[in-house]
């Protein structure tokens, strides 16, 4: 599939088909291609039965655009070779869409619903070469055709083989709701031609075209496209959750690592709002811990400075001590000797951060919480 | 040219008889349907290539009645004149 057949193989193909050397194989083809040439040269048309037809087309001059410049720019007159397949020959090539028919579609199947389309593209979407009729959609929707194509008959696999109630687990996509099938998955054109596309949910009744497992790709390898697919779902969905995980374990640590009061130096760090990489290990350094971490609100026996600094605020100092930033209040009276103006605190004075107990300091505690916010009232 | 007017030059260009001309044309057809059937493409030097294109399934609408209609897909098989090809016929 996909393979290109070179003129050695295909000289090979012949000796071996009319059982003669590959030498007259060989002078066959050149011959029969050289006459064909000839001929189109001479301008007449050359049939070969069971094959097709060679035809020379001759196209006359027009008048259009430089794409690059923009300057009108004449195309001039030229002939063009062209080549349509014998009847029994396109049969047999489009064997696996062999008795697919043009269905009248009623107003509910939109260019939309046959765009939805979640996975991969396919090999081969081609521009589509409009028939007499105006095709209403463009290339882009041919290559997700195409990974529709593959998806839904990946779904029919799976479908199939769980014999699953109507609906299936993939919701994002509207066709393969309809891939309820039997399990043969025979293109039966009765069929074809009662069940009109219709609603998205009415499932048995939308067995639409693509509903075959006969496309070619699917003949030759369906079974691989079906447990990549799986596969590759898998390592996606794996990812994502941990990768929500992961947002999560940051958001929490976010939200709620200023309530900790433990003397995790670098954890309350990073809960901070205003965080510098300079600032943290500035931090670490000014700051003495005397006793380890100890969980929420509980008191802090060791005394403990901290500096000042234009990003280490009072309030900041009190939420990283203290869970909440409204106790800079007690901070501000442990240390009114060095503070004059608590709004204007100079930078590099090292405080005394006093332990919550001396002056009730529980962030959990309405009340505590309370008395500070009226402290700073006071202050301020 | 007619298939029996190329089997004719075929047959005296090649110093061979009318049947076995057949046959070898036979051949050629039976390994262009197999191989573009499995969606292989044929490569002739200086003349072009055989290939089977996917034509997928697309919404049609008669421009006369106002009518939509789905086409199903399909697979053609499409030939690439070489560029040689194409020069000499300019």
């Amino acid at each position: 599939m996909n393979n290109k057949i070179s003129f050695p193989e295909l000289v090979d193909s012949i000796a071996s088909l009319t059982n003669t050397s590959k030498r007259v194989s060989e002078l066959f083809l050149k011959e029969l291609f050289g006459i064909i040439k000839e001929k189109l040269e001479q301008g007449e048309s050359v049939k070969i039965k069971n094959l097709g037809t060679f035809k020379v087309t001759e196209i006359s001059a027009r008048r259009s655009v430089n794409i690059n410049t923009g300057e009108d720019i004449e195309i001039a007159a030229h002939k063009r070779v062209s080549f349509t397949p014998d009847k029994s020959l396109a049969e047999a090539i489009n064997m696996p869409f062999e008795g697919f028919e043009s269905i009248a579609l009623d107003d509910n199947i939109s260019e939309k619903d046959l765009e939805t389309l979640s996975s991969l593209a396919d090999d081969n979407n081609e521009t589509i070469t409009p028939p007499p009729f105006t095709a209403t959609e463009d290339t882009q929707e041919a290559d997700v055709h195409n990974s529709r194509i593959s998806e839904d008959s990946d779904k029919d696999i799976i479908i199939v083989s769980d014999n699953s109630a109507p609906n299936p687990i993939n919701s994002q996509e509207t066709k393969p709701d309809e891939l309820q099938t039997e399990p043969e998955n025979t293109i039966d054109n009765t069929e074809l031609e009662s069940e009109l596309p219709q609603e998205n949910d009415n499932t048995e009744k939308e067995n639409d075209i693509i509903t075959s497992t006969d496309y070619p790709e699917y003949i030759y390898n369906e079974e691989d496209i079906a447990t990549e697919k799986r596969i590759s779902f898998t390592y996606g969905a794996i990812s994502g959750l941990i990768f929500g995980a992961l947002i999560t374990l940051l958001a929490w640590f976010i939200i709620f690592g200023n309530d900790d009061t433990q003397i995790n130096q670098n954890n309350d760090i990073n809960t901070s709002n205003y965080i510098t990489a300079i600032d943290t290990i500035n931090q670490t350094k000014d700051t003495t811990i005397v006793k380890t971490s100890l969980p929420d609100s509980q008191s802090i026996p060791a005394e403990i400075r901290d500096t000042v600094r234009t990003d280490n605020f009072l309030t900041k100092m009190s939420r990283k001590h203290y869970g909440r930033y409204e106790f800079w209040v007690y901070i501000y009276e442990e240390n009114k000797s060095k503070i004059t103006n608590p709004n204007n605190v100079p930078p590099g004075l090292v405080v005394i951060i006093p332990p919550a107990e001396k002056y009730g300091i529980d962030k959990n505690d309405p009340n505590s919480v309370r008395k500070a916010k009226e402290m700073a009232e006071k202050i301020l | 040219m007619d298939n029996k007017q190329l089997q004719a030059t075929l047959a005296k260009r090649m110093g061979r008889n009318n049947a076995d001309i057949a046959k070898l044309l036979d051949a050629l057809v039976t390994t262009i349907r197999e191989r573009c059937g499995e969606l292989d493409s044929i490569a002739v030097p200086s003349f072009g290539t055989f290939e089977a294109k996917k034509k997928l399934e697309r919404i049609v609408v008669n421009p006369g009645t106002g009518k939509r209609m789905l086409v199903p897909p399909k697979i053609t098989l499409t030939f690439k004149p070489s560029a040689l090809l194409k020069s000499k016929l300019k």
